[in-house]
């Protein structure tokens, strides 16, 4: 802990190796590049509602640009705006608080860590910016496409895109590094690794899932630069390789990743759930195992990615049945949540309303995974719309409502002041509609058999004659989706100077980072924190007051602020 | 003001202490999270080269040409690295600084004559044209010793910056934990060399 006395000042307290401080610079930065990513959607929508018009901002979008924009909105959306937000802002600013502790374990490793990712975001930035533009070759990156320039016409751009990538992975392992020793070894006394908050839990699962899935990948793109700089083939069959190795490689990361992004988002959610139904987790047991189980399942379902691949299908069976029954431990979870919410005294804040949205739209996306990850349907569906408007339902819930979630449920204790709640409301409810309005017709597109990561829509008009309505509605919905944040950024800046004061507990919620004031002085707590009881003790029987907090304070220490 | 600064880290300093949950120092821990993800890196690259080596039989008249000598010369470095990493640990854990950083320069010469070998075998491998573009097998030599190589090199680069502060006898735990990691290093090199050089 040899942080405290070493607190730089003036302009150099942006190099801060507070927690809290680390959390809102990853703040900042996601939601920033979320606009990035959001706005480059906007271009995709409108090319395919009205191909090759020039669309004001974006001009004319030809197909090597469109590459360009898919690329770029899924890179940016996974790594740079869910991993920042849910696992640098929220794992950072709630770990510490949330067990009772003054910091990370290693505070100069966590502000690292940002300044990493920092350089990271600029190096992707930079790649809009150089000859013939950013990586076109789809966020997975499959060779040939990002072997071989030629199939792009981009070479500058993706090499940026692989430095970027492997930076940015580099600052999640540190992350990752923190957040497991943190929990490990920085806990209250008196909270067992049982007593922990879900969403601590889930961080930590998160943060072994990406440390034990990321290897293979870094080797990957070491050899993809190879492959590009030194005339090596290890994905080129021409000489001897072979590009479904990058596939296993790729997705024997990606798919732990997708639980690396819905785990924090589910943990938000249970959070939020409890202090807004003011009642116990239902089952919180079982929804740790069910994560650990889930966690590792997690690394056996990589192949669900590569149905149609040209893979073995004695290979296949069996990732499909790993699918299937990954759903399991996912549906555990999803009804232990919904369970919580039964005969709950519910209360309608603007995070309880995102916390149950995302309930009921990953809901969607879950069942019709079930579908795909079936490797027979799957030959079907794979490619096409189905497959967009799916990942859409699993990931928008779990990254923009559950973060939205999180955002106005502990954006008192992060800057002391509460959101607007009437402008959240408004925001949740436009959000919500506009959501399913873009995405419902892409399952429609997607069951006609519209192609996805095409550029051009009526490319197969003959076989989708009439389907064409169903991506305008879409991309309307879609303008208005990105319109929607407006009211948020606006509630969010006006109640950072504006906001009522919040108090340090304004939800009556009972873990441990209520304790401190709001905003948190930079060690935390004014004295040692005892775990007293359990995370989630909403109307215990028995009690006079709805809710018993997790922990107290001791020997409050005179030499504190 | 500076005086209660520094009681009130001291005091934040020891409440860590008390803290620590487990009996295991955070460092070290976090040092085994690392080598966690570190082992799926480098088991990852060698699952993929075994996989490949067993469809391709014909790479053994590639692998023919590797250096044998040279590579027995770098992985005996290695092993002696081994022997003097363990001394330097054992020195730490009795706060014998001097010894400690005696044993820690020994080491990091052998991890230098190391690289130094690995550098003689990449110039006269590339200057024979046995280039990563060449064949499939160079191109995997290349990236798994190269990804070795920057570990090595990682090691070097950290036990190096400790040297100072572990002569006055200071941050004695590092060394230990730093040990943890030269020792992991060592290890997946007898692997490397054993499926690179050996086995045919």
């Amino acid at each position: 802990m040899q942080h405290g006395a070493s607190q730089p000042r003036g302009l150099w307290r942006v190099f801060s190796l507070d927690h809290k401080t680390i959390a809102k610079q990853y703040l900042l930065t996601g939601l920033v590049m979320a606009i990035v990513g959001g706005w480059l959607a906007q271009g995709m929508r409108a090319q395919l509602a009205w191909p090759y018009r020039d669309f004001p901002f974006f001009g004319l979008i030809e197909p090597g640009r469109y590459n360009a924009l898919v690329t770029m909105h899924g890179t940016i959306m996974l790594f740079w705006v869910a991993m920042p937000i849910l696992l640098g802002a929220f794992g950072n600013f709630l770990i510490p608080l949330m067990i009772g502790a003054r910091d990370m374990a290693f505070p100069r490793l966590n502000m690292l860590s940002f300044w990493t990712f920092l350089l990271s975001t600029f190096v992707l930035l930079a790649s809009f910016f150089v000859e013939a533009g950013p990586a076109a070759g789809g966020w997975t990156a499959y060779p040939p496409l990002s072997a071989v320039p030629g199939y792009t016409g981009v070479d500058l751009g993706t090499d940026l895109w692989i430095v970027a990538v492997a930076l940015e992975f580099i600052s999640v392992l540190m992350g990752g590094i923190n957040f497991l020793t943190t929990t490990i070894n920085l806990r209250a006394r008196g909270m067992r690794m049982m007593d922990l908050p879900l969403v601590v839990w889930m961080q930590l699962v998160s943060s072994v899932l990406f440390m034990l899935s990321v290897g293979p990948l870094i080797a990957g793109a070491a050899m993809l630069f190879l492959d590009r700089h030194a005339g090596s083939g290890f994905f080129d069959p021409a000489k001897g390789g072979d590009p479904l190795l990058w596939q296993h490689l790729f997705w024997f990361f990606g798919h732990p990743e997708v639980y690396v992004i819905l785990l924090p988002g589910l943990g938000i959610v249970a959070e939020v759930l409890t202090a807004g139904a003011r009642k116990t987790l239902f089952g919180y047991t079982m929804i740790v195992w069910s994560v650990i189980v889930s966690g590792l399942l997690s690394f056996l379902v990589w192949s669900h990615h590569q149905f149609v691949s040209g893979l073995d299908p004695r290979f296949a069976m069996p990732f499909a049945l790993t699918t299937i029954l990954i759903s399991v431990p996912f549906a555990v979870q999803l009804f232990a949540l919904i369970a919580t919410l039964w005969r709950g005294s519910i209360r309608y804040s603007p995070a309880m309303l995102f916390a149950v949205g995302t309930i009921a739209t990953f809901l969607v996306g879950g069942t019709t995974g079930i579908a795909l990850g079936a490797s027979a349907a799957d030959i079907y569906f794979h490619d096409t719309y189905f497959v967009v408007a799916h990942f859409h339902y699993t990931l928008f819930p779990s990254v923009i409502l559950a973060m939205h979630a999180g955002i106005y449920h502990w954006f008192p204790k992060m800057f002391g002041r509460l959101m607007h709640a009437k402008w959240g409301h408004v925001h949740f409810w436009l959000t919500f509609v506009f959501f399913h309005l873009t995405f419902i017709p892409q399952f429609l597109l997607g069951l006609a058999g519209h192609p996805r990561r095409v550029a051009d829509p009526l490319q197969f008009d003959l076989l989708l004659s009439g389907m064409q309505p169903y991506n305008l509605v879409s991309t309307i919905g879609a303008f208005c989706l990105f319109a929607a944040q407006v009211p948020f950024l606006i509630n969010f800046c006006w109640s950072l100077w504006r906001g009522k004061p919040a108090g340090a507990n304004p939800w009556r919620a009972t873990t441990i980072e209520w304790l401190a004031t709001s905003p948190p002085p930079h060690d935390n707590f004014p004295g040692e924190v005892v775990a007293v009881r359990g995370p989630y003790e909403y109307s215990t029987p028995g009690s006079e007051s709805d809710w018993l907090p997790q922990g107290k304070l001791e020997n409050a220490d005179s030499v504190a602020s | 003001m500076n005086e209660g600064k520094r009681k009130m880290s001291a005091h934040a300093a020891a409440l860590a202490e008390r803290q620590a949950s487990t009996r295991v120092p955070s460092g070290r821990l976090g040092m085994w999270w690392f080598l966690g993800s570190e082992l799926t890196l480098f088991t990852g690259m060698m699952l993929i080269y075994v996989v490949n080596r067993i469809r391709h039989p014909d790479w053994a008249s590639a692998a023919e040409s590797t250096w044998i000598a040279l590579g027995i010369t770098g992985t005996g470095m290695l092993l002696a690295s081994m022997f003097t990493i363990v001394r330097a640990q054992a020195a730490a854990k009795d706060t014998r600084g001097a010894s400690a950083a005696r044993w820690l320069v020994a080491t990091v010469v052998l991890g230098v004559a190391f690289l130094v070998c690995q550098a003689f075998e990449y110039a006269r491998a590339l200057g024979a044209g046995l280039e990563p573009s060449a064949h499939l097998f160079w191109a995997y030599y290349f990236l798994m010793t190269g990804m070795h190589a920057t570990r090595v090199l990682g090691g070097l680069v950290a036990l190096t910056t400790l040297l100072p502060a572990a002569a006055r006898g200071n941050h004695m735990r590092r060394v230990g934990t730093l040990g943890l990691y030269w020792r992991f290093v060592c290890i997946v090199w007898f692997v490397y060399f054993t499926l690179l050089y050996v086995v045919r």
